[in-house]
């Protein structure tokens, strides 16, 4: 990639977004660690994206949803009447204060800790397999993220991969599709915390042919058993 | 940041040990590294750990006889290494023992606006900046950025496509830009006016 290319194809953006992956993310960072421009680029760009984040987090007004207020007469103008518009007041007032002692801070203390930088565990199932070996333990405390890596052996058959956690009973918890390029390099898994409870998984990955958008089919290329538990 | 050019001339100095240039050759890329690094949701002390091995063994290359041939391919050789220690780092992951009850917690990381690429600074330009974007634009990087929605989905709420967020983050970030490099050449400059003080004194 030359800079004439990473300018065209708003490379600088596309990374940040994180929508680069692949042979392309790979061809970007070589090039932007030798262009003074797009260097710069990046460096300002994931600036801009961190403090946005740190603002937004801190002053949620300044991207509030505008506030719209249509006022009638007619049955409107019946309502708020004090007969009417009193003890629904109270009960109004009776609901804000409890989200504003007690779901609120809660929230905030749970988005102040998803966003915060903080470390994130991670397990391999590089070693687990199908053949029923002790299954590998991801033990994180409850809502906590967690990283999964694997490997995944190519096949020029497939140009994408399917991962697929399933429960013991074979109910899908989520599954992600994984570019036949990403697949020749070991494969990591940002699992959002909640998003398992605790008991027996397996990892199925399955090789499709087809374009992307192909579901429930494909041919099953490999299988990790591992057990999910919260750290006490 | 930028008063140094991947030349000729830079990488003798680098060679020679220069401090300023190896203040600067340090500095640059430990900024580019992290962001390469966190993209790939690596932890960051195991950041701090690549990024430190990346610098040895690309001095120690600068520094060998038969090291780095194209001085002007610095850049590239020291993506190259980062790559070749961060695929170490996953292999060695794959054989350390499963996090048990006995490890620690990690530490409850409250909002840090003085931490990596934030500042006071870059807060109150991002500021201005969104005052002055139009509602929906705000509410779409909210979304993408505070919320981390998913991105079709973003495209479905707010009757838009990928490229629209592309154009958005360009635009902002050219204004951004402009703000947070005359900031960066300022402290730049002051840092390297300050280590040539300590070399010039030392």
């Amino acid at each position: 990639m030359n800079h004439s290319d990473a300018v065209r194809l708003k490379a600088a953006e596309q990374y940040l977004l994180g929508e680069m992956s692949g042979p392309l993310r790979d061809e970007f960072e070589e090039h932007f660690m030798g262009c003074a421009e797009c260097a710069a680029d990046v460096r300002a760009g994931a600036a801009f994206v961190e403090s946005t984040r740190a603002v937004l987090r801190l002053d949620p007004s300044l991207a509030a949803d505008p506030a719209t207020q249509r006022v009638s007469s007619g049955w409107f103008a019946a309502i708020l009447r004090p007969a009417i518009a009193a003890p629904a007041l109270l009960v109004l007032l009776a609901i804000a204060g409890y989200q504003g002692i007690v779901t609120i801070p809660r929230m905030k203390a749970q988005l102040a800790r998803a966003d915060a930088p903080r470390t994130l565990p991670e397990f391999s199932l590089l070693a687990a397999n199908s053949r029923g070996e002790t299954p590998v333990v991801v033990a994180v405390q409850p809502d906590q993220p967690f990283a999964l890596f694997l490997d995944i052996r190519p096949d020029p058959a497939f140009s994408v991969y399917t991962c697929e956690v399933e429960d013991a009973s074979g109910r899908p918890a989520f599954s992600l599709q994984v570019p036949a390029g990403e697949a020749k390099n070991t494969v990591q898994i940002f699992v959002p915390g909640s998003r398992l409870t605790p008991g027996p998984y397996v990892m199925v990955v399955r090789g499709i042919a087809a374009p992307q958008g192909a579901r429930g089919g494909g041919v099953e290329v490999m299988r990790s058993h591992f057990s999910f538990e919260y750290l006490k | 940041m930028d008063l140094f050019v991947f030349d000729e001339a830079y990488f003798l100095r680098l060679r020679d040990r220069d401090p300023l240039t190896e203040s600067h050759f340090v500095a640059y890329f430990s900024e580019l590294l992290q962001i390469k690094l966190r993209a790939r949701f690596i932890p960051s002390h195991a950041i701090d750990d690549i990024k430190q091995e990346t610098f040895v063994r690309v001095l120690k290359a600068v520094r060998s006889d038969s090291g780095i041939r194209e001085p002007e391919r610095l850049g590239a050789f020291v993506n190259s290494v980062c790559n070749n220690v961060r695929m170490e780092f996953y292999r060695s992951s794959s054989r350390t023992e499963q996090t048990d009850e006995r490890t620690p917690d990690p530490p409850d990381q409250t909002v840090d606006l003085e931490g990596f690429l934030v500042t006071q600074q870059t807060c109150a330009q991002v500021r201005r900046i969104l005052r002055q974007l139009p509602a929906k634009d705000k509410r779409l990087l909210r979304a993408l950025f505070l919320e981390e929605k998913d991105k079709d989905e973003i495209c479905r709420e707010f009757g838009v496509d990928r490229e629209y967020f592309r154009v958005l983050l360009h635009r902002a970030k050219q204004s951004f830009r402009e703000m947070y490099q005359k900031g960066s050449q300022a402290a730049g400059g002051k840092a390297l006016l300050f280590a040539f003080l300590l070399y010039m004194e030392g």
